[in-house]
Parts: C-alpha cells; sequence; structure tokens
C-alpha cells in the first residue's frame, strides 16, 4: 500500500503518531531546558512549555489512537449488520 | 465522523460531542500556552505559579475531555454490539423453532385426528384413518379423553 493511501485511511493513527512523538520531543526539550539552570524561576517556563505541553500532546496522542479503534470496531459493526440486514440496515446504523 | 445522522439509529459520536471535544482540547491548549507565556513573563517564583496552575487545569480540562470521547465512543459500541447480539439471538432463537418444528412437524397448536370410540389420534393423511371418518382435535384434547398416540404417524 502506497504512503499516500495509507495516510488518508489512517489519518487518525497518523496524527497519533506524531502527537505523540512531539510529546515525547516536548518532554526532552523541557527536561534539558530545567537541567541547564539551577534557578527555579527560570525551570517554570520549561516546565509548563515542555513538560505540560509534552503530557497534553501524549494523551491527545492516545485519545486519536483510541479513537481509531473505535472507529475500526465501528466499521466491523457495520459488516455485521449489513451482513444481518442487508446494506440498507447497515447505512442506516453507520455514523 | 457522523456522516449519516439517522434518527433513533446508534452513533459513534454525536454532533455535539466532537464540538465539545474540540472546544475543550482548544480551552486547554490555550490554557498552557497562556500559562508559558505567564511564566515566561515574571521573574519570581511566586509570580509564576497562578500561571503554572492555569496551565495544569488547561491540561486536566483536555485530558478529561478526551477520556469522555473515549468512554462515550465505548459506550456506543458497547450498545451496538447489543442491539446486533440481541437480534442474533432473536434469529436464533426463531431458527431453532423452525428447525424444530421441521424436525417434528408439530407446531403449537396443530390438530390431529381421531375416529370417535377408537383409542389413537394421528395425523392428518395417517394410512390408517383411511377410509374412516374422523373429528379433529389438539392433542390435549385427545390425551383428556384418554387416546394415545398412533405408532405409525407417530403425531
Amino acid at each position: 500500500m502506497k504512503t499516500t493511501t495509507w495516510l488518508r485511511q489512517q489519518w487518525d493513527r497518523a496524527a497519533a503518531a506524531v502527537l505523540v512523538g512531539l510529546g515525547l520531543v516536548g518532554l526532552l526539550l523541557g527536561w534539558m531546558g530545567v537541567s541547564d539552570t539551577p534557578f527555579p524561576a527560570e525551570q517554570v517556563p520549561y516546565l509548563i512549555s515542555g513538560g505540560l505541553l509534552g503530557v497534553f500532546l501524549l494523551g491527545l496522542g492516545a485519545m486519536f489512537w483510541l479513537s481509531a479503534d473505535l472507529r475500526d470496531e465501528w466499521r466491523k459493526l457495520d459488516r455485521i449488520e449489513a451482513a444481518l440486514t442487508g446494506p440498507a440496515g447497515a447505512e442506516a446504523g453507520r455514523s | 465522523v457522523n456522516a449519516h445522522p439517522v434518527d433513533g439509529a446508534i452513533r459513534l459520536w454525536p454532533v455535539g460531542a466532537v464540538t465539545n471535544l474540540y472546544a475543550a482540547t482548544l480551552v486547554g491548549l490555550a490554557a498552557v500556552v497562556a500559562g508559558w507565556w505567564g511564566a515566561s513573563g515574571a521573574d519570581r517564583v511566586s509570580g509564576q505559579l497562578a500561571w503554572l496552575n492555569a496551565a495544569v487545569v488547561g491540561v486536566v480540562v483536555a485530558g478529561t475531555a478526551n477520556v469522555v470521547w473515549i468512554l462515550r465512543g465505548r459506550r456506543a459500541v458497547g450498545m451496538r454490539s447489543a442491539a446486533l447480539l440481541g437480534h442474533l439471538a432473536g434469529d436464533t432463537l426463531q431458527a431453532g423453532v423452525a428447525s424444530a418444528e421441521a424436525a417434528d412437524g408439530t407446531p403449537d397448536g396443530e390438530s390431529f385426528l381421531a375416529v370417535a370410540g377408537l383409542g389413537l389420534f394421528h395425523r392428518e393423511g395417517c394410512p390408517m384413518l383411511t377410509g374412516k371418518a374422523a373429528a379433529s382435535a389438539s392433542a390435549d384434547e385427545h390425551g383428556r379423553v384418554g387416546r394415545s398416540t398412533c405408532g405409525v404417524c407417530r403425531p
């Protein structure tokens, strides 16, 4: 499968991977910034921009990934419903 | 996400949930950025704590919205699975009844035939009834007057 096709079909997992990567980079940069200075007043901005933003992005990435799993389950249920009631029934239950 | 809104249908995420997620995520992100911006402009820790708190609140708000989003999705999947399983169970039950009826050919309420004064009751078409005038009644009624099942047609 071509990368562009995969990205189009799995945009939510691709977004999740990017967000998790950015979150990890944020945590790393935050740690580096905090460890570079002994003054708490200079560490707090790194704590926020690196630590908290990193956690924020990690959480967002996890949400995207779990949403993708739920959409996969929903599509499976679409197929089961189509097999049980025909395509019209599955179309009515889909969202 | 909700491409086919249909009244009464179970939906993975309603439009309102999408709006709530976007709003809470943007608010959380804004709080984190504002907290960073405010803390960067303060030269004392005491002046930074309020901004730090704002950033933490932002993360909590966005995190809560994300958790609610996932829980709603899981609930919708569960409800739809249960509905489909109920549908399957109904079909299986009907198929089981039809199969049982096909196996013994005696749907509930079926009538059987008996000749007055004789002690057996029969299915329609039983060779033991050939040339005889028979009256129809249910198996229970035949049983009440002491008739037993024919050994040929086995009603």
